[in-house]
This record gives structure tokens, C-alpha cells and sequence, in this order.
């Protein structure tokens, strides 16, 4: 066995999944060739640090007020996208489209990196009845737009290490982005009464914070 | 809407009638109680099983607000489903299944959606290239796989983190096991490149 076979082997060597007749031929390799023998030592290093990772991690919320909700209405009978105004069926599929955006992503866009005015506060929506959803809504609004003004500065300080590529997607991503959580708050003001709109909405905020936050680890052009 | 893949996740089989001991017995009985339309218990069984949903769903994903959504996601599949659970197995383990049903599925359901735009390809592209640009990069483990390409990264959680056979791995996510191979093979490239001191 060479060099270039022993890497090609390596994860099964490793996984004890070659034949035995490969794991000898593996084994020799290894324990001859000092280049084979760290990658090996490296990988077995890498696999048992991943086989270590904690099994539980903590998402440092209690998410189960969002579940016991969904379980009640569900045990009700309640149609959950069944509302008291004009919010039509035929709108949810395009709205639920436009939160997905907003998870597509493990990059980034943000407005200051466009040749665009300082960000401003979203269009406030209409009064709504006081459901849970709504005040969740409202609390969440002024810490996502506090985050999201400290994000955008962030990302603004970081422009000229960007290249024109990334720029030019982060720029493009950046509309659409913008545009789902403008149709989504628009929807909001016609159905204030709608009890699923301001959740969709929470989460959608909650997404833009988290996308902007991993976009200030995007590597700087070499 | 459920698809006949959802349903595949634990065929209906006949009732386990004698609870097993132990722990294992004691969350037997809470899920039956759930069945039975005890949310409290349910609830019960959410606070023991929550941290091993939502991490499974964060390394898979690599966003912290969809592994969110997804675990509320997978809470409610799983009190819709009770009835399916047959004992054989620790509760934790079958809900770790349907947490990544939930997860592969969502992945399906949002790139079919979202197709039409440039948003997911680009900005995966982006996620992608992360770990290549920075060679030698000090980044702990957690956080360079969050940054693999998604199939790489789902591969090397359910394959090296979880401890998943390639044969079931290809039955949940519908690869190919060849595929699998390759999407580890990939990942585990990618890290060791990083993690490189």
C-alpha cells in the first residue's frame, strides 16, 4: 500500500470497517511511513473529539411555551392559519416562503454594505388585539432592532475586506431578505387579529440576528 | 402534511403491554400517560429530551434560530405520534430519529421553495468556502462544523457525533451510501484542514 491508497483508505481504516487483508496492508502502511502515521493520529484525534461532544446542548430558552401552545391549539381543533380578517389562505404559502428565506442562509447580507441610508426602524404595524403573540411581537421588535443597528455597524467596519463577489450576493440577499419581513409585517397591519403572523414574524427576527451574527465570521478575501 | 416518509419513521406495531424497569420503565409510563392526553407528562418527557433534540438539530443545521424552530417542530410531530412509539427502544432514541426526519425534511421542503431564488445557492457557496479560506484558523470544533457545506455537515453529525451506522444514514436522509461516504469523507477533509494547529 502507498501513500496516496492509505489516504484513500483512511476513514474506513479508522471506522474498522476494511477487510482484513486491507487493515493489515493499512496497519504496515501506518506504521512505517511517519507522513501516514500523523493524518492518522490526526483523524483518530478529530473522530474522538467529535464522539465527545456534549449530548445535550441548551438553547438558553425554554421553548416549551411555543410547544404547549401549538399542542392546545392542535387539541382544539383550531385551523392554526384561520383568522378573523381578510388574511387569505392562498397567503400563507407565499409568507411562509419569505421566513424560509431568512433560514436559507449560513452567510450574511446587511444593508451597510450597500450603498444604502443608515437603516431605519421598520414600519410599525397597525395596533393589534392584545393576543400572547402580539406582545411577544412587540418585545421582540426593540431588541431585534437594537441587535440588528449593532450587527449592520459591525458588518459596515468590515466592508473593504469583503470581495466585489460576496458583496454583490450579500447585496442581492440582502433585498430579498428585507422584502420577505416587509410583506410579512404589511400582512400583520391588514390582520392584526392573526395568531400566527407574529410568531412567523419573532422568528423571522430572530433569523435576520442570527444570519448577521455569522456574517461577521465571513473570512476576508485573501 | 404528512407524506408516507413520515409515516415510515416507526410502522404502527402491536402495543408493549408490560412496561420495562428502571428508567426506562418511568418514561414508559410517562408516555403513556401523554398518549393519553396528559400534557403534563408530556411536558415531563420535553424537559429530559430537549437539550438532546435542540443539539442534534443545531449541528445539523448549523443555525441556532432554525435548530429552534425545528425542535418546537419536532416536540409537536412527536405528541401527534405517541401512539407509534413501541417501547423497544429508549424514548430518546426514537424522538433522535424523528429530530432528524424533521430536520432532513425541512431541508427538502425549503430548497423546493426557495429554488427560484439565488439566495440559498449563493450564501451556501459562501458557507462552503468558509473553512478553505481559513487555513490554520484556531476554530473550535463546534463551530467549524457548523461552518460545512450542509449534506457534509449532516453526514459528520449523525455519522462521527451520534454515532449513526452509513446504512441508517442513508435510509433517513435518502442518499445513497456511497454518497454518505463521500459527504464524511468531505467533512472530515474540511476539519481536519481547519483544525489544524
Amino acid at each position: 500500500m502507498n501513500c496516496r491508497e492509505f489516504e484513500a483508505r483512511l476513514d474506513e481504516f479508522l471506522d474498522g470497517e476494511l477487510p482484513e487483508e486491507g487493515r493489515r496492508a493499512a496497519v504496515e502502511h501506518r506504521d512505517r511511513c511517519p507522513a501516514c502515521r500523523t493524518a492518522a493520529a490526526e483523524l483518530s484525534a478529530l473522530l474522538q473529539r467529535a464522539a465527545e461532544l456534549p449530548g445535550e446542548v441548551d438553547s438558553g430558552r425554554d421553548l416549551w411555551p411555543a410547544v404547549a401552545d401549538r399542542i392546545a391549539r392542535r387539541r382544539g381543533g383550531q385551523n392554526p392559519f384561520r383568522s378573523h380578517g381578510r388574511f387569505r389562505w392562498r397567503r400563507v404559502g407565499a409568507l411562509a416562503a419569505a421566513a424560509a428565506l431568512l433560514v436559507a442562509a449560513s452567510s450574511v447580507i446587511t444593508a451597510a454594505l450597500v450603498s444604502r441610508r443608515a437603516p431605519s426602524p421598520r414600519t410599525p404595524t397597525a395596533a393589534a388585539p392584545a393576543t400572547a403573540g402580539a406582545l411577544q411581537l412587540a418585545q421582540a421588535r426593540g431588541t431585534y432592532e437594537a441587535a440588528r443597528a449593532q450587527l449592520l455597524a459591525a458588518l459596515a467596519a468590515r466592508r473593504g475586506s469583503l470581495s466585489p463577489a460576496t458583496l454583490k450576493v450579500l447585496s442581492n440577499n440582502l433585498a430579498i431578505i428585507d422584502a420577505a419581513v416587509r410583506e410579512m409585517e404589511a400582512a400583520l397591519a391588514r390582520d392584526p387579529g392573526n395568531r400566527e403572523l407574529p410568531a412567523l414574524l419573532v422568528t423571522a427576527y430572530r433569523q435576520e440576528i442570527d444570519v448577521l451574527r455569522r456574517a461577521t465570521g465571513i473570512p476576508a478575501r485573501g | 402534511m404528512e407524506t408516507a416518509a413520515d409515516l415510515a419513521i416507526a410502522a404502527p406495531g402491536p402495543a408493549v403491554k408490560v412496561a420495562p424497569a428502571g428508567a426506562h420503565g418511568v418514561e414508559f409510563e410517562l408516555v403513556g400517560a401523554a398518549r393519553a392526553g396528559d400534557v403534563a407528562a408530556f411536558e415531563r418527557l420535553y424537559r429530559a429530551t430537549v437539550g438532546r433534540v435542540y443539539g442534534l438539530c443545531l449541528r445539523m443545521t448549523g443555525s441556532a434560530a432554525l435548530a429552534e424552530e425545528l425542535t418546537q417542530e419536532v416536540f409537536v410531530r412527536a405528541w401527534r405520534r405517541l401512539a407509534t412509539f413501541r417501547g423497544e427502544s429508549a424514548f430518546s432514541t426514537w424522538l433522535t430519529r424523528l429530530a432528524v426526519h424533521v430536520v432532513v425534511s425541512d431541508r427538502r421542503t425549503r430548497r423546493a421553495r426557495d429554488a427560484r431564488f439565488q439566495l440559498a445557492a449563493d450564501l451556501e457557496e459562501l458557507a462552503g468556502a468558509a473553512p478553505a479560506v481559513r487555513p490554520g484558523a484556531a476554530l473550535d470544533l463546534e463551530r467549524a462544523v457548523a461552518a460545512l457545506p450542509p449534506q457534509a455537515r449532516r453526514v459528520f453529525v449523525l455519522h462521527d457525533v451520534e454515532g449513526w451506522g452509513h446504512a441508517e444514514i442513508a435510509q433517513r436522509t435518502g442518499l445513497a451510501v456511497g454518497t454518505c461516504k463521500a459527504h464524511l469523507h468531505r467533512a472530515r477533509k474540511l476539519l481536519r484542514e481547519v483544525l489544524a494547529p
